[in-house]
């Protein structure tokens, strides 16, 4: 006879659930509100989605540590917590960026649809990075993959409907290796569990090729699965493509919340395959990085258009933070959570400012919205939007005081802290490659300081700031802000960070 | 006896009868069924190893997969559907609008 | 007290932001007000930390902790004793006047704002170098007068080079850079000797560094005392590093009133003034003597080339570099004292005659040769007045305890190398007395006597603005009083500097030694007088001979130094940009760009825009890393 199931509500432990619980209850209030009442101006909904968030990310600072709950399926650590801000946060940026000036320019935002969409795909990613369960990574990962996909396709553009279905049918390839790669863990450990995983793998041992074997080819699949979303060689083929097409915020919001999302589980995951010492994995990891960095470089070198060469920019800054990911040391996952944390003032920034420049009209060139002509002697015309943008490029290629200087030098100097720790001169010939595709890569941004300062306007259509708003404007200015004074609270926030990340023993 | 071994050697056949579906068709129809074999052929192995080892999750990770691929299909029958509005063809080779 | 400290340094700073507020626009004749009533608070409140420093004592505040790394720790803190605030009082009482002076000075100048943005800005960095209480605070305001002296000598940066040839002038941009570079040479020496220091002492606070002198070797403190003296030597135009100061007479008047007079021009004295406890080392004996070589050597030189001179502002500015080797005459003897006591009563008269040289500037639209001028004493009787003041103070004209300034500082100077028993320092420094009073008095008589040489000219010459004239008086006033302030000022200052005795004998023969100098200075007087006071009569043979022209060409060193060091290092410079730089080093980094844009348009080939190409290459990708996988386990095998 079966036992009747009791559970009581306190092993359970709720709690850890509530961020997304939040989420999801926003979007299905905009939803109920909808079905009520019809033609609210989008100005509500942006407005009841910041004020969802805001609840959100107090939840989140409400939970507490390294605890797990929901049938253990649950797990609230320190790089959950500091991913989950980190996710928030740059929503609560974006979706302010819906309020244009002219109300019915881009109608993907006067459907509620596209509120109740993004707080799913929120939802879906705060539950990708706070469980070690790959059943539940695998139903986030899709949740959040499959509302994108409508957010991206919503844009309405040719453009769009081309990328999302690119976007798309990759991301159902990539999700295939994933499951490939749980079933290789699956076979080989019984369990699903990550943390079970790692027990057993451990007690089983994973010495000699036969016994490495099966761990090694998870690793492979799963990386494919991983580097699909963060966009590392040669999975990264949908990222310009998907870019271009997609809205310049959108763009900017793909470059950091979904591949942070990414990143957390290959920290869960590889860090399994690192604290047995399966240098195999981290070099692996390396390899695929060094190459993508270096590739997605030079690509982003030739290109035309600056959303474009912005799309092939963060291509690199991924292979950059993935090199560090292979190390696993506190201070490395430290930095990479601060890397992003500061990458997101500036690149959130660099596709604002292409937003505010948006005209539904390709006037300056036959398939770019953004060709770099376009912007060619702005500094006449726009001195502060100039000002403002060549700021944005020097910090993105990584030139102090700026923010994303300081997530490259704590990221870089982990590396060397590494290879000093363990005494192996490789990892400064990582270092090393890391400095000199920063040198490739401010080519390319100043190219455009170049462009805006430099150069006489092309043509006397002037760059209107069609989609100029208030709410725009003040974004862009937190942002800048946060971008030019990222000195004064680059080291709080480094210690709270690395609080958080090694409190979970990461 | 049909054995574990015989589930996933099944379940990889499937998965690469998927993949190469997916590198080869052109039609994207085409391509939406090849991916669901392969999403098909984990749920195979995932089966055939949760009886291996008695143990549910493995089943329960299958059901996940299904209701996944239930969802992802109809998100993208969903811009099939509108592709096809927009170009009137579903051939891939036609949208290369955004390249290099 | 604190706040008053605060109040004396940072006015001045206020007064510069302020004015640069206005930079980019028009003259505005506010500018000029508020920056010299702020120095005015300055000086008010440097006069009040004076009186509070004599009758209570020195005041000691530390600001903050300026530098934290590691083991160092530098707090940024200022410190007011007898040497700094005797500087503090010359500097803003001398920058006050000058401030005003420059309202009517530069009142046509476009940039007027500007200028005193420039000048306040350096009044603070000077203030910063004396009342600093560690060496890098000093080196920053040391860095930071030379970056206003900079800004203010190529102020007129407008101008165009003229050839050496044709006018012993340049162009202020050239005589800028010199000064410049010249100063980062001798930098180079002062940061050195810091870096010796802190490196034997662990610290860079005086009081630190001093009290740790005596436990340091002989050759590290000959080394730190040989270093800092370099600085010293470039800052205050010393052999051979002397070329710049006269060159830059190219800035405007008041600038070579106040920085190449009285203050900047005299850091190096003070420096060491303030560094006396390391000269006055046993082991650093023959440094010391070889500063009061070197000074009384620049005293002779200086004053030679002033006795040829044309240009008016040259031969004041030979004349400073003639007393700064008198005050190294006495820091090199150990007199620290009475060099100070120098420092200050030049600054005063010297700054004076700065002033007079802009009036008359003013009135003959800028004609700087004394050989066109004469006869201005009827039309410029408040400038003549004050000019002849400030050259009998200079030339120390004075008997039986009644004098000028000068004759109280320079004897003491000269008397102090007879006590020495150094007598041919003590003979040169007579000589050079004689000297002195001879071409401050040729320059007087040239312009202010005789007939109307610039008659054929347009130029109808006419005094200075009442409130200028006025505003001059004080400096007037302190060259004649200054004096008499002697023994009070000995005893105020010797409670930190060593107390310089004459020893008894000197103490007899003493007037004997005045009487011999003032019979050269008033000699020097005399001989100007009959050659110069009916007019100029000009003497072909004299002026082509052999050591007229050595002198005038001020002994061929500007156009020796131009030969042998800025002529070949421009060669170098052309080879090193037209060969090093754009055959081999260019070509290397273009080759590098190119290739890595070629690598990019090869590698953006693979980006087709087909969905089934990128489907393939993730398929690709696959294969790629379990190929990367196997690679690295090998690796990770073969490293274990």
């Amino acid at each position: 006879m079966l036992e009747p199931i009791s559970v009581s509500l306190e092993s359970l432990n709720l709690i850890t659930l509530s961020p997304m619980l939040i989420a999801i209850g926003g979007a299905l209030l905009i939803l109920l509100i909808d079905l009520f009442k019809d033609n609210l101006d989008k100005t509500m909904y942006v407005m009841l989605t910041m004020l969802i968030l805001f609840i959100d990310i107090g939840a989140t600072f409400s939970l507490n540590i390294n605890e797990r709950g929901f049938f253990d399926l649950m797990l609230v650590d320190g790089i959950s917590v500091v991913s989950q801000l980190i996710i928030l946060v740059t929503s609560l940026l974006f979706i302010p960026l819906a309020l244009t000036a002219s109300n019915n320019r881009f109608h993907e935002y006067s459907y509620p649809e596209y509120f109740a969409l993004f707080l799913f795909m929120v939802a879906g990613l705060q539950f990708m990075v706070s469980t070690d369960n790959l059943i539940l990574i695998f139903v986030g990962l899709e949740t959040a993959s499959l509302s994108l996909y409508t957010l991206i396709a919503m844009h309405n553009t040719k453009g769009s409907h081309e990328a999302a279905i690119k976007y798309f049918t990759m991301g159902a390839m990539a999700a295939g290796f994933f499951l490939m790669g749980s079933v290789v863990v699956y076979a080989t450990t019984g369990s699903v569990e990550l943390y079970e995983v790692a027990k057993i793998l451990q007690s089983q041992g994973v010495d000699g090729l036969s016994s490495i074997i099966a761990p090694l080819g998870g690793a492979v699949l799963m990386l494919v699965a991983i580097g699909f979303k963060v966009s590392l060689f040669p999975f990264h083929m949908w990222t310009p493509d998907v870019y271009e097409g997609s809205s310049a915020p959108m763009a900017g919001y793909m470059s950091i919340v979904p591949k942070i999302a990414m990143i957390v589980v290959a920290m869960r995951f590889f860090g399994i395959y690192i604290n047995l010492n399966i240098e195999a994995v981290s070099y692996l990891i390396i390899i695929v990085s060094v190459i993508t960095m270096t590739l997605s470089n030079m690509m982003a070198l030739v290109q035309k258009d600056v959303k474009r060469m912005l799309a092939y920019s963060s291509i690199s800054h991924a292979g950059f933070v993935m090199a560090a990911l292979a190390l696993g040391t506190t201070k490395a996952n430290s930095s990479i959570f601060l890397y992003y944390g500061l990458f997101m003032f500036t690149n959130l920034g660099a596709f604002a400012m292409l937003w505010i420049s948006r005209h539904k009209a390709k006037r300056f060139h036959g398939r770019y919205d953004h060709p770099y002509e376009k912007f060619s002697g702005m500094i006449s015309a726009h001195p502060i939007a100039a000002v403002i943008m060549a700021i944005f490029m020097l910090s993105l290629s990584g030139i102090p005081p700026f923010s994303v200087f300081w997530g490259k030098l704590y990221l870089i100097s982990s590396v060397v802290d590494f290879s000093a720790a363990t005494g192996e001169s490789k990892y400064i010939v990582l270092a090393i490659i890391m400095v000199l595709n920063s040198a490739v890569a401010a080519y390319y941004y100043l190219k455009l300081i170049v462009y805006m300062f430099l150069k006489p306007p092309v043509n006397e259509l002037n760059l209107v700031y069609t989609n100029k708003s208030l709410a725009l404007a003040t974004v862009i200015g937190f942002l800048v802000m946060a971008t030019i004074l990222s000195i004064f609270y680059v080291q709080p926030l480094m210690e709270f960070v690395t609080y958080l990340v090694s409190s979970s023993g990461y | 006896m049909i054995g574990l071994s015989h589930y996933l050697v099944l379940s990889a056949i499937l998965f690469s009868i998927g993949l190469v579906g997916v590198l080869r068709r052109k039609n994207l129809l085409m391509l939406f069924f090849a991916t669901e074999i392969m999403l098909n052929a984990a749920n195979v192995a995932f089966a055939a190893i949760s009886y291996h080892y008695n143990d549910l999750s493995g089943q329960m990770f299958a059901f996940f997969v299904v209701a996944v691929a239930a969802s992802e299909i109809a998100v993208g029958l969903g811009l099939l559907v509108i592709l096809y509005k927009k170009y009137g063809t579903l051939d891939l080779d036609e949208f290369t609008v955004m390249r290099g | 007290m604190e706040n008053l400290l605060y109040i004396a340094l940072f006015s001045p700073l206020v007064g510069s932001l302020f004015a640069a507020l206005f930079a980019m626009s028009p003259k505005n004749i506010i500018t000029g007000i508020v920056t010299s009533a702020l120095l005015l608070i300055s000086f008010i409140a440097s006069a009040i930390l004076f009186e509070h420093v004599m009758t209570v004592g020195a005041v000691h505040v530390t600001m903050m902790d300026w530098i934290m790394a590691g083991d160092m720790l530098i707090p940024f803190g200022f410190l007011v004793d007898q040497i700094s605030v005797t500087m503090m009082v010359v500097v803003t009482l001398v920058s006050t006047v000058v401030h005003i002076y420059s309202i009517g000075y530069m009142d046509h100048d476009k940039s007027f704002n500007r200028f005193f943005s420039y000048l306040s800005a350096f009044v603070f960095s000077m203030m910063v170098l004396v009342m600093s209480d560690n060496f890098l605070g000093l080196f920053i305001g040391w860095e930071g007068v030379g970056v206003c002296s900079w800004l203010l000598i190529g102020f007129w940066y407008h101008k165009e080079d003229v050839s050496r040839d044709v006018n012993p002038s340049i162009s202020p941009s050239w005589a800028a850079n010199e000064a410049f570079i010249m100063n980062r040479i001798a930098d180079l020496g002062m940061l050195i000797g810091i870096f010796i220091l802190y490196w034997n002492t662990g610290s860079l606070q005086y009081d630190v560094v001093f009290a740790a002198l005596p436990n340091l070797s002989d050759g590290i403190l000959v080394a730190a005392a040989i270093a800092l003296f370099v600085g010293a030597m470039g800052k205050s135009a010393q052999f051979p590093l002397h070329t710049w100061l006269t060159d830059a007479m190219e800035g405007p008047t008041p600038v070579s009133a106040l920085i190449h007079a009285a203050t900047m021009v005299t850091a190096g004295v003070f420096l060491i003034i303030r560094a006396n406890p390391l000269y006055a080392m046993e082991a650093v004996e023959w440094v010391s003597y070889f500063i009061a070589s070197l000074g009384t050597f620049v005293a002779i030189f200086a004053a030679s080339m002033a006795l040829v001179c044309r240009d008016l502002k040259r031969i004041i500015a030979f004349s400073t570099l003639s007393q700064l080797g008198y005050m190294f005459a006495a820091a090199g003897l150990g007199a620290y004292w009475i060099a100070l006591f120098h420092l200050a009563a030049h600054a005063f008269f010297k700054a004076l005659l700065f002033l007079g040289a802009g009036n008359v500037m003013h009135a003959m639209n800028d004609e700087l040769d004394i050989f066109k001028m004469g006869g201005l004493k009827k039309v410029m009787r408040w400038t003549y007045l004050y000019m002849g003041l400030a050259s009998l103070a200079l030339s120390g004209i004075g008997i039986a305890g009644v004098g000028l300034a000068g004759y109280f500082s320079k004897d003491a100077i000269i008397e102090t190398a007879f006590n020495e028993q150094n007598y041919i320092l003590w003979i040169i420094l007579i000589v050079t007395a004689g000297m002195t009073a001879f071409y401050s008095f040729r320059q007087v008589f040239l312009t202010f006597h005789g007939s109307k040489r610039y008659a054929d000219t347009e130029i109808h010459p006419h005094d200075m603005y009442k409130y200028v004239l006025i505003a001059m008086s004080p400096l007037a006033i302190l060259a004649v009083i200054a004096g008499f302030f002697k023994g009070w000022f000995e005893e105020f200052v010797t409670v930190l500097l060593p107390a310089y005795k004459m020893s008894e004998e000197t103490h007899h023969i003493a007037w004997i030694l005045g009487l011999v100098v003032i019979a050269f200075a008033v000699g020097g007087i005399v001989l100007a007088y009959i050659k110069y006071n009916k007019g100029l009569k000009r003497n072909e043979e004299l002026e082509n001979s052999l050591v007229y022209r050595l002198l005038s060409n001020q002994y061929y060193i500007p156009q020796l130094y131009d030969k042998i060091f800025s002529k070949p290092y421009a060669a170098f410079s052309r080879f090193s940009w037209l060969t090093l730089d754009q055959k081999i080093v260019d070509a290397t980094v273009d080759g590098i760009g190119n290739m890595i844009k070629t690598g990019g348009d090869n590698t953006r080939k693979i980006q087709t825009g087909n969905l089934s190409d990128y489907l393939r290459w993730m398929a690709r990708g696959v294969v790629l890393l379990v190929i990367v996988a196997f690679i690295s386990h090998q690796l990770s095998q073969g490293a274990n």
